[in-house]
């Protein structure tokens, strides 16, 4: 049945959030948090969680910079990079450093040269995506090659998955993205994925053209009902209660700057009353549905968010492994991945957590 | 096929409903019930005894001539029983069950039943090689009938097992109908039916013996018409049965009677009267179905009924059926034989005498038999006569005065000589020879006397009729009986002490507690069986109980255990008027909340553990780690959390009531919460309730999370607060019905099981018995107990520190899991959540994958015409289904948010198109929704269909839509044809099919006439 697919996408994989810390070519610092300033209030519970979380990354990177187990590939290896670069810590002298650079290094090693694509499907394109985007003005170009090799710098490689997406969108009857580039289909769920590391490369500074960010915000607004819901793929999915895809329109919608669309107050809406709501078996998987509704709610209204985030923390620390991880159907790294990064909203780090 | 998804939204009140119900799976879980009752043929050694105790264990060497040395696994020492004290040690039955050896078997006059070869035949006494007791020495005044039960003639000689008997009876599951006591097949079911095919031959010589635990009703046919023996509903009804030509024997009126019947005559004869209480009949007949005769003989071999049929065809049928129409029957003995139509002659029964194959009688005494020959000789007067033992039937060697003995209780006038013997059964015994012990082997045979001992595995016993002692080997042993044990034993206590019932899983056992202390291998708990000459320690870890009073009957009306049922009813009948949660969420959205009323005088206060333990208390606080209170029965303040079931902070509201939906919805967790569940229940003064997560409570206000946000509550408007804890969670299915927890009144957990958490209660508390006294039937305490001295039992609770309990003040001693599978009946521990049912669309996944393959005719309204619908199109118009008569139509209810009708709608409308120029037409329905949202989503869909307006909802009434899409298809002549609910690429193939069919231009036969045989046929 249709309404099923988002709860398991082949693919999957997961969009996020871009971490500040961000610089851009022509904006300085930002990612100032609404209401709360860096390293105040973030509850204990949240550091255990997120450092025991990060020791199970760390040791499970690969050498080449990604990691192996369950879902492989540039999208598993862009959120894990996100986590790194949410923690906190410098990114190019920190004690992630390391891992951060190595994550840098696989995903402009596995990227197509000539096309620009980032791996197996949309999905790891847009959280490779993402993830450069996010590392871009952050991470020092200097320091991410070893001594004799040189590759793309973040910026070129950013720039081309860039372009990448915007060609897959050209042939797209919807305007938006499905898992293969070259489907003329699309889905909310990959698409999500695309147009948040869009967004998130536009925010930082790369050029992407209003045309496509407002042909996949409309594609959007035809998938939302108004009672908030939101429909998984054009031409025969009807709409059901996802809460992974209602947050990640309502995440576009926000990103994309466009809270004044009746579809992003129909969407907050659904979700601000289902916050207790922590998802249904028949719709899917958890750690994709907390990744996006963190956001989600943190950028809709962070006072409900607040709230939201009790629960998640509840939650986590209950379900958090004793090695760090996460369980998940696709395998621990990128449910470990999207778990911590549901929980990274509390550091504000990141600069697609900007509001 | 796609499962349909509903929705509520948008729906007419009624549909509403439907919709909801429907559209959602109640997987029912049938948890099957123990398949058998307790099976009174044990599966290990069990021993009875005199008061209805009963221990199942092992049997032990002792040289102890009047007792019986029993070990259990549940006590550390074994207990020695006098054999005065006990009723019958069983062991388990092997099976198949032996043959017996040897070419004879004799009965002796006590009632004793022997199987082997002479050895040697004097004028005092017989020598025979018995196969269980070696060779033993019989006087032959003991001996009453001795018969060559392995003649070639034997068809069959049973029953051991079920094997080979077919158990089916109509409407009765398999399995649950008979069981295998022993070998023997048993049964309490009604109507159950028992058949076997043993190919009886036109004349055959039966011998049956059926016994029961109080009056049966029983039918036993000989040579059933129905070759498998099925009854089926119709002939069970009295009165609808035909006629056939049968034998048969039955209960009718206390009586067992033995009738002929054909559709030309009928003849009965009374076989036996049936006494009330447990008791057996034993038939020996001979049974000529050519000509059509049954005649039926006693033992000493006298005819004592015959009946006879005329019918002009008689059949030969060849197999035996037994069908017990009420009550419990078991067959203990079944033997066919060839039989040569001769019917014995009629003897003189009290005569010693040789009975051939032949019916030839031989009459005197029996003074030698030559093993070499193998030839009886006979005395008879002068002369003697030598018999060919191959042609030997039965001898008689001297009167038979058991027979008398036997048939005394039921007949009290006439002389008794010739009726089949009913006799009392096994176990209860008649009254006779006191202070004997009957043995029954494996393979039948008996020995009575007095037992001496057992040693090395081998029972000895004295029997007066035999010379030598007999050993048995206890492996060949069956049971071991006390003859005449209804009679009183001599039930004096050997110790003092509070007479208390020790139960557990499979064990009930009267005794006494005597002081004990914890050791590292035994428990403090000291248990002294009535009737044992000792005591022992329980062994450690265990879970049961011991009972010293039992409870009093539940009321019919309040269903509460224990605690504050009084109250319960005195808060039905009183309207509270103290001022409830309403008020308060009222004042939350204005923002302004009236500061508590001072609580008045503090009523009682009530802490309830999870163990079922209640504890009298102030509560002081509640926080995320627990609950501080103080009380009067200790020092101790806190409790935490996941040991508390709930608190009454006003003891005199009683517990929460709560009407059955109401309280269902309650409890209720929605699906997609499954991640937080609620973990408190707050009931207010007034009867409201409020669910959520119970932050703290302090002595003027509770913060309660409600919706992941903080309120606050003044303390004095709560009067009770439930713990709702996820593990309680899990112990209900999926489907979300709660599991069973009143099926069972006793301890539930058998050995094996309490075995299994031995690990953990060690870990946690390596010294102490972990018992919950119950006193007045409603307080319970838990602790661990670490010794019993002067009828006190103390030891310390982790929640209470030391304790002590008087045993004189306890109704029931419980220890171990039994203490929470008791505590789980209790009223508050009923207060937990349950799942929501999972739709059917999410529990199929895809919804494709497997299930049975959709036909369309289920509905009732299949074959119906189709009622007639007037509604307005969407693009103007009017549609009225009238209109339409001699096309095919196809109408697919469907909503704009139902994902799988917009599915299914391409695919209906894709079929259809299949069918050009054949007035094959679809109309989509929409449910009740607004033109503007239909037009769009069919515009986003790309979808172009006639659609139609079911603004109010009657045309799904009239199609009783429960859950779309559901799919329509009416025929040329104005009925329904097929009515397919949900959709998908399974919908496909059957709805083609349907169409195919019905615009068919030479259609089926079926198709062409009404349109119910055209849909029975559809597929």
């Amino acid at each position: 049945m249709t309404s099923l697919r988002t709860a398991r996408p082949r693919n999957t994989m997961i969009v996020a959030a871009t971490l500040l810390f961000g610089f851009s070519a022509d904006s300085p610092a930002r990612a100032q948090p609404p209401n709360a300033r860096i390293g105040e209030a973030v509850p204990r519970d949240v550091r255990e969680i997120y450092d025991k979380g990060l020791q199970f990354l760390v040791t499970t990177q690969s050498q080449e910079g990604g990691w192996l187990g369950g879902q492989t590939g540039p999208g598993v290896t862009g959120l894990g990079l996100m986590v790194f670069l949410a923690s906190g810590e410098d990114p190019n002298f920190g004690k992630y450093s390391g891992n951060v650079r190595r994550a840098v290094r696989n995903l402009i090693t596995e990227q197509d040269k000539n096309t620009g694509y980032l791996g197996s499907s949309m999905y790891h394109h847009g959280f490779g995506m993402l993830g450069l985007a996010e590392a871009y003005g952050a991470v020092d170009d200097r320091r991410v090659w070893p001594d004799g090799t040189k590759g793309r710098t973040i910026g070129e490689a950013l720039e081309l998955a860039v372009r990448a997406a915007l060609t897959s969108q050209k042939d797209n009857s919807r305007g938006a993205w499905r898992y293969s580039p070259t489907d003329s289909e699309a889905d909310t769920s990959v698409s999500g994925a695309v147009l948040v590391g869009l967004l998130a490369a536009r925010n930082a500074g790369i050029e992407v053209p209003d045309t496509a960010i407002d042909k996949a915000i409309t594609y959007y607004t035809q998938m939302t009902s108004p009672s908030g819901q939101v429909a998984y793929s054009g031409g025969l999915g009807g709409f059901d209660e996802s809460l992974a895809r209602i947050s990640i329109a309502t995440l576009v919608y926000s990103v994309a700057k466009r809270k004044d669309l009746p579809q992003f107050k129909a969407t907050l809406w659904y979700l601000v009353n289902k916050i207790e709501f922590t998802g249904s078996s028949g719709f899917g998987w958890i750690n994709y549905q907390r990744y996006y509704q963190a956001q989600a709610l943190f950028q809709g209204d962070v006072d409900v968010w607040e709230r939201w985030n009790k629960l998640l923390i509840r939650q986590l620390k209950t379900s958090q492994l004793p090695d760090g991880s996460f369980p998940g159907q696709h395998g621990a790294s990128i449910s470990t991945s999207m778990s911590l990064l549901s929980l990274a909203l509390n550091y504000r780090l990141l600069p697609i957590y900007e509001r | 096929m796609n499962n349909p998804i509903i929705r509520e939204r948008n729906f007419s009140r009624g549909i509403r409903l439907f919709l909801t119900v429907l559209g959602f799976a109640f997987a029912v879980v049938t948890s099957k019930a123990a398949l058998f009752a307790a099976d009174a043929a044990p599966s290990q050694p069990i021993l009875h005894l005199a008061n209805d105790g009963f221990l199942p264990g092992q049997l032990l060497d002792s040289d102890k001539a009047d007792a019986l040395r029993w070990q259990s696994r549940l006590f550390t020492k074994p207990f020695d029983f006098p054999l005065d004290g006990i009723s019958t040690a069983q062991f388990p039955v092997v099976l198949p069950r032996p043959s017996p050896a040897g070419e004879y078997c004799f009965e002796l006059t006590s009632g004793d039943v022997l199987y082997g070869d002479i050895l040697e035949f004097s004028e005092t006494s017989l020598l025979i090689k018995a196969a269980d007791a070696g060779s033993i020495r019989v006087k032959r005044t003991s001996v009453q009938r001795i018969y060559r039960w392995k003649e070639t003639s034997l068809i069959y000689l049973g029953p051991s097992g079920l094997d080979g008997w077919n158990v089916a009876t109509p409407g009765i599951p398999a399995g649950e109908i008979w069981s295998s006591e022993g070998g023997w097949p048993r049964t309490t079911t009604e109507n159950a039916s028992l058949f076997r095919d043993f190919g009886l031959p036109a004349r055959s010589a039966i011998e049956f013996e059926i016994s029961w635990n109080d009056v049966p009703d029983f039918e036993l046919v000989l040579g059933p018409r129905n070759l498998r023996g099925i009854v089926d509903a119709g002939e069970m009804a009295p009165g609808k049965a035909p006629i056939e030509d049968e034998f048969r024997f039955e209960v009718c009126d206390r009586e067992l009677v033995v009738v002929g019947e054909s559709k030309r005559d009928a003849d009965v004869a009374s076989v036996t009267p049936i006494a009330s209480g447990p008791g057996a009949v034993r038939v020996q007949l001979y049974l000529d179905q050519e000509k059509q005769q049954l005649s039926i003989y006693s033992r000493s071999g006298q005819q004592t009924a015959s009946v006879k049929l005329h019918s002009k065809k008689p059949e030969v049928r060849t197999g035996l059926r037994l069908t017990n129409r009420k009550g419990h029957i078991r067959l203990k003995h079944l033997r066919i034989a060839h039989w040569d139509g001769i019917l014995p002659q009629d003897v003189q029964a009290d005569k010693s005498r040789i009975h051939q194959i032949d019916g030839t009688i031989t009459y005197g005494q029996v003074t030698a038999y030559d093993t070499a020959t193998k030839t009886f000789t006979v005395k008879r007067g002068e002369a003697t006569v030598k018999v060919d033992a191959a042609l030997v039937s039965d001898v008689f060697l001297s009167p038979a005065p058991s027979t008398e003995r036997l048939n005394s209780k039921q007949d009290t006038g006439k002389s008794t000589t010739g009726n089949p013997t009913t006799t009392t059964d096994d176990a209860t015994g008649s009254e006779q020879l006191l202070s004997i012990t009957r043995i029954t082997c494996q393979d039948g045979s008996q020995f009575s006397g007095q037992l001496t001992g057992i040693q090395n595995g081998t029972v000895h016993l004295n029997s007066e009729f035999i010379d030598e002692p007999v050993r048995l080997l206890l492996a060949d042993v069956r049971s071991i009986a006390r003859q005449g044990s209804d009679r009183k034993p001599s039930s004096k206590p050997v110790v003092s002490g509070r007479a208390g019932r020790l139960e557990f899983d499979g064990v009930k056992l009267p005794g006494r507690l005597l002081d004990g202390v914890e050791t590292a291998d035994s428990s403090c708990l000291v248990w002294h069986p009535d009737f044992s000459t000792n005591s022992s320690p329980l062994a450690k870890n265990l879970s049961g109980r011991i009972v010293y009073r039992d409870p009093p009957k539940p009321s019919a009306t309040v269903k509460v255990e224990g605690q504050d049922r009084q109250l319960v009813i005195q808060q039905l009948n009183q309207k509270p008027a103290v001022q409830g949660f309403g008020d308060v969420f009222k004042q939350m959205l204005t923002g302004k909340i009236a500061p508590a009323k001072k609580p008045k005088s503090r009523a009682p206060q009530t802490l309830h553990l999870r163990s079922g333990d209640t504890i009298p208390c102030e509560v002081v606080s509640v926080d995320e780690e627990g609950l501080h209170f103080t009380t009067p029965l200790s020092d101790a303040t806190f409790v935490a959390n996941d040991r508390i079931k709930g608190v009454e902070l006003n003891g005199t509201i009683g517990s929460p009531t709560l009407e059955e939906t109401k309280r269902n919805r309650l409890l209720t967790l929605p699906r997609l919460q499954k991640g937080s569940p609620p973990t408190h229940l707050i009931y207010s003064e007034n009867g409201d309730f409020l669910r959520g997560r119970l932050i703290s409570m302090s002595q003027d206000m509770l913060t309660v999370e409600v919706r992941l946000t903080n309120r606050e509550i003044p303390r004095a408007r709560v009067s009770q607060i439930i713990w709702l804890h996820a593990d309680e969670l899990e112990k209900a299915d999926a489907s979300g019905q709660p599991t069973d927890l009143q099926s069972n009144d006793g301890p539930s957990v058998s050995e094996e099981i309490a075995t299994t958490s031995d690990v953990g209660n060690e870990k946690e508390n390596p010294i102490g018995t972990r018992i919950q006294t119950l006193v007045r039937h409603k307080d319970r305490l838990t602790f661990f107990a670490t010794r019993l001295e002067n009828s006190q039992l103390s030891g310390s609770s982790d929640i209470l520190g030391e304790c002590h309990s008087e045993l004189a003040d306890v109704d029931q001693l419980l220890f171990g899991d039994y203490i929470e599978q008791a505590a789980a009946k209790l009223a508050y521990h009923q207060w937990k959540l349950h799942y929501a049912a999972e739709p059917k669309f999410v529990l199929a996944g895809e919804g494709d994958a497997g299930g049975a393959p959709i036909t369309g005719t289920e509905s009732p309204l299949v074959g119906q015409a189709a009622p007639d619908i007037k509604l307005a199109n969407l693009d103007g118009g009017e549609f009225q289904l009238a209109e339409h008569r001699g096309e095919v139509i196809v109408l697919d209810f469907w909503a704009t948010w139902c994902g799988p009708c917009l599915k299914t709608m391409p695919l209906v409308d894709e079929i259809v198109r299949e069918f050009p120029d054949q007035k094959v037409t679809l109309f989509a329905i929409n449910m009740e929704e607004r033109p503007a949202e239909i037009k769009s989503t069919l515009e986003r869909h790309q979808l172009n269909v006639p659609v139609i307006l079911d603004t109010d909802g009657v045309a799904a009434a009239r199609y009783s839509v429960t859950s779309i899409p559901q799919t329509v298809v009416i025929d040329r002549e104005g009925n329904v044809a097929r009515l397919f609910i949900g959709g998908g690429p399974k919908l496909a193939e059957p709805l083609r099919q349907a169409l195919k069919e019905l615009t068919n231009p030479q259609p089926a036969p079926a198709a062409a006439t009404t349109n119910k045989e055209a849909s029975t046929n559809a597929l």
